[in-house]
């Protein structure tokens, strides 16, 4: 079950927690240190990541200011409450507030790809209608293959 | 509303296409049961879905020969009922009566007469129902009436479309709760249900939800329009085609990840085949305008 709530988590959230609070970003948020947030809407990242959506939308109407961050947490909210096409305008708009913020950009990233399903092996990644499919490993060896016919080296 | 969550068919082992027709015969039976052959009547490829998604891991499919009130020479092979079948049974007729209630409330003149005769001749099998499951009966209401009011709202066209769409999905998103059992032992293994289970499904059934929602409500666009009928997407500017099907993939999306963090049952090849072949394929219908004419698809 713990395993299931963190999996569920780590590929749903797509919010502030998973952009944000990478320690593998290295130093190019200056907003967040490694593992916690900090910065205005600290808190508002912390509710979001803890699954306290009432909270973080409480404190969200009550901030006085609303710029690019606030909008890419509304939006954040509103992706975790299901409502991705408000998510999406949000992370828009937060985007062209902001254009140089790879977060934000992430973020919009991920919604123009209709997010990435997380799919067991085996079922393809255009599930099989459209031509084209997953690169497994008969692909890896053939192209080694070919590589090595290709370059004859010593 | 109802019949787009299916199957691809041309993509589905013959097995389960003949397993499949048996749950849907299965659940026929358990409709049946509860209120006559006027019951058997709102049965659809959605409920089938649900009973498959309910069904407990580890519980086998067993298949029986029964008689079939619409052919009555030939015996058909039926899933035998149980929890998930009698479940997806009482919750696809409740959600079938409240929708014709809204119809009587808000269609024309000819299809309100038409839908008051249906859930006159549904009213004995809905009350059975509503007994037998109390709390979706009454989130049903809950949740729909919301629905009938956000959809109201929408008149002035401010309001956003996921607002509206979230009451619907809510509603299913209730289906795949813990369930209302009757006897003791089994309240006592609802009781025992995963709790990470329990959100995985509800979430998977939350954009199953938005998704038939916006899918419906895109189907009947054409039409609504032509003859002035109220449509959430009817004169909204903001939306185009393009937006429409990324957001209606995304929820699509979202419910196969759902759907990979549950437990494997019986059905799962033929869920993953619903979630990742049968609904992207009826949604490219949906939006090519042909759904509602459909020759040469691949159905059941």
């Amino acid at each position: 079950m713990k395993q299931i709530n963190e999996a569920y988590d780590a590929i749903t959230k797509g919010t502030a927690s998973s952009y944000g609070s990478s320690s593998s970003s290295g130093g190019a948020r200056s907003s967040y240190t490694g593992g916690g947030f900090s910065g205005e809407f600290a808190a508002v990242r912390t509710a979001i990541a803890n699954g306290d959506l009432e909270y973080a939308r409480q404190l969200l109407n009550e901030a006085e200011s609303r710029g690019a961050e606030w909008h890419f947490l509304v939006g954040s909210l509103y992706y975790r409450m299901g409502w991705l096409d408000e998510a999406m305008r949000n992370y828009q708009t937060a985007a062209s507030m902001e254009p140089g913020n790879p977060e934000y950009r992430e973020a919009v990233m991920h919604m123009s790809g209709a997010g990435a399903p997380y799919r067991a092996p085996g079922f393809g990644g255009t599930g099989g209608m459209r031509p084209g499919r997953d690169c497994d490993a008969c692909d890896i060896c053939t192209a080694l293959v070919c590589a090595d016919l290709c370059c004859r080296c010593g | 509303m109802f019949g787009y969550v299916r199957p691809y068919a041309p993509e589905l082992r013959v097995r389960e296409l003949e397993v499949f027709r048996a749950l849907y015969c299965g659940i026929c039976h358990a409709l049946g049961r509860l209120g006559g052959i006027t019951a058997r009547c709102v049965l659809s490829y959605d409920f089938v879905f649900l009973a498959a998604l309910l069904w407990q891991p580890g519980e086998a499919v067993r298949v029986e020969k029964r008689r079939c009130p619409v052919s009555l020479k030939k015996k058909r092979c039926c899933v035998n009922v149980n929890a998930a079948t009698e479940t997806a049974a009482g919750y696809g007729l409740i959600l079938a009566y409240h929708k014709l209630r809204d119809d009587v409330a808000d269609e024309g003149a000819l299809r309100a007469t038409a839908a008051r005769v249906a859930m006159l001749a549904l009213t004995p099998a809905y009350n059975r129902a509503a007994r037998r499951f109390p709390m979706f009966d009454a989130e049903a209401r809950e949740k729909l009436s919301r629905l009938s009011q956000a959809e109201a709202d929408q008149a002035s066209q401010s309001a956003s479309l996921d607002a509206v769409a979230d009451k619907f999905a809510l509603l299913l998103a209730a289906a795949g709760g813990q369930g209302e059992t009757e006897t003791a032992p089994e309240r006592e293994s609802a009781a025992g249900h995963d709790a990470g289970v329990l959100r995985a499904r509800g979430n998977l059934l939350y954009h199953i939800g938005r998704w038939l929602y916006l899918i419906d409500a895109r189907d009947d666009l054409p039409e609504d329009f032509k003859k002035h009928r109220p449509n959430i997407l009817n004169g909204r500017e903001t939306y185009d085609d393009a937006r429409l099907q990324l957001t209606a993939t995304h929820s699509n999306n979202l419910a196969i990840s759902a759907f990979e963090l549950l437990p494997e049952n019986e059905w799962s090849d033929i869920l993953r085949n619903i979630l990742c072949l049968g609904l992207p394929a009826v949604q490219e219908r949906v939006f090519a305008g042909e759904w509602k004419r459909r020759r040469g698809y691949y159905g059941i």
